[in-house]
């Protein structure tokens, strides 16, 4: 069965390792949202832009409607995490995969993804172990 | 050509300041991406980029410098390019944590990367700046295998 899969990032170093993740995925219908990006239908918010929050999970709701993921993969920040809640909702599988540039604790999104997640990745062996995550290797 | 960019999320003016400083000395042109009005006077300034233009700087540059993102350094790895990285301080203001410490750390071992902290650093690292970064991943295809198998 072919899986709908939706990526959602950040832009920067966020987008470019969702890229890097896309090859997992071949074969299958793969949309990548990027939060901020221009002409988007998702904003970019971070803990310095709270007011945003609400917004995001609107059109995370919106997106996850039009598109019907079954396998939900973000690699940060909070626009995936927000995405990541709206997709436990339409009963999606949902997937974190840390940033890499968190080499030494697991991100702030991600410590909340850890409650909403059905797989959290860390990139790096020592926190996948202190934080009780899965390690699978890196992009970086 | 030597491109700077900050990334696309905060502004980082100790690296824009220390860049203009230092473009006097230099034989070549840089361009810097900034992400808010930064008044320089010798080098070429733009606020933000679109993927496609700032791919094509990357592509232009002899060398890039940036603030230490993982972004930085996967563009100069694609694009086979030696790479300055300087990391943001928590303490100055130029980010929510010291990550990017904790990244630049990571990364000071690998081909082409050079980490500078500040003008000094940065003006020795241009002149050593030859080797490309190259994109060594460890364990990238068990990562790409796991997540795959997600799908199962």
């Amino acid at each position: 069965m072919s899986v709908s899969v939706l990526l959602v990032s950040s832009g920067g170093g966020h987008a470019t390792q969702a890229r890097l993740l896309r090859p997992a995925f071949q074969g299958h219908r793969v949309t990548h949202v990027i939060a901020g990006s221009r002409g988007g239908d998702l904003d970019d918010c971070s803990l310095a832009t709270p007011w945003r929050v609400p917004r995001c999970f609107w059109q995370s709701w919106q997106i996850m409607r039009r598109e019907r993921a079954n396998l939900v993969v973000s690699t940060g920040a909070l626009p995936g995490l927000i995405m990541l809640i709206v997709a436990r909702g339409f009963g999606a599988q949902a997937i974190w995969v840390d940033s890499v540039a968190n080499a030494k604790t697991l991100s702030l999104s991600g410590k909340v993804a850890r409650k909403v997640a059905h797989r959290i990745f860390s990139q790096w062996p020592d926190i996948a172990e202190r934080e009780g995550v899965r390690y699978a290797g890196a992009v970086l | 050509m030597i491109f700077v960019t900050v990334g696309t999320q905060l502004p980082f003016g100790r690296l824009i300041d220390a860049m203009d400083n230092l473009a006097a000395d230099l034989k070549e042109c840089v361009v810097a991406q900034t992400l808010k009005h930064t008044p320089c006077n010798r080098i070429e300034v733009i606020e933000t980029l679109v993927e496609e233009r700032f791919e094509q700087r990357c592509a232009e540059a002899r060398c890039l410098v940036g603030h230490a993102g993982v972004g930085t350094y996967l563009a100069a790895c694609r694009h086979r390019k030696p790479v300055i990285l300087m990391p943001r301080r928590r303490d100055f203001g130029e980010h929510r944590s010291d990550h990017q410490m904790a990244t630049a750390e990571v990364l000071a071992s690998r081909p082409g990367v050079q980490i500078v902290h500040d003008a000094d650093d940065l003006r020795r690292a241009l002149a050593r700046a030859t080797s490309p970064a190259i994109h060594a991943p460890r364990g990238y295809e068990t990562l790409l295998s796991e997540l795959a198998s997600l799908m199962a």
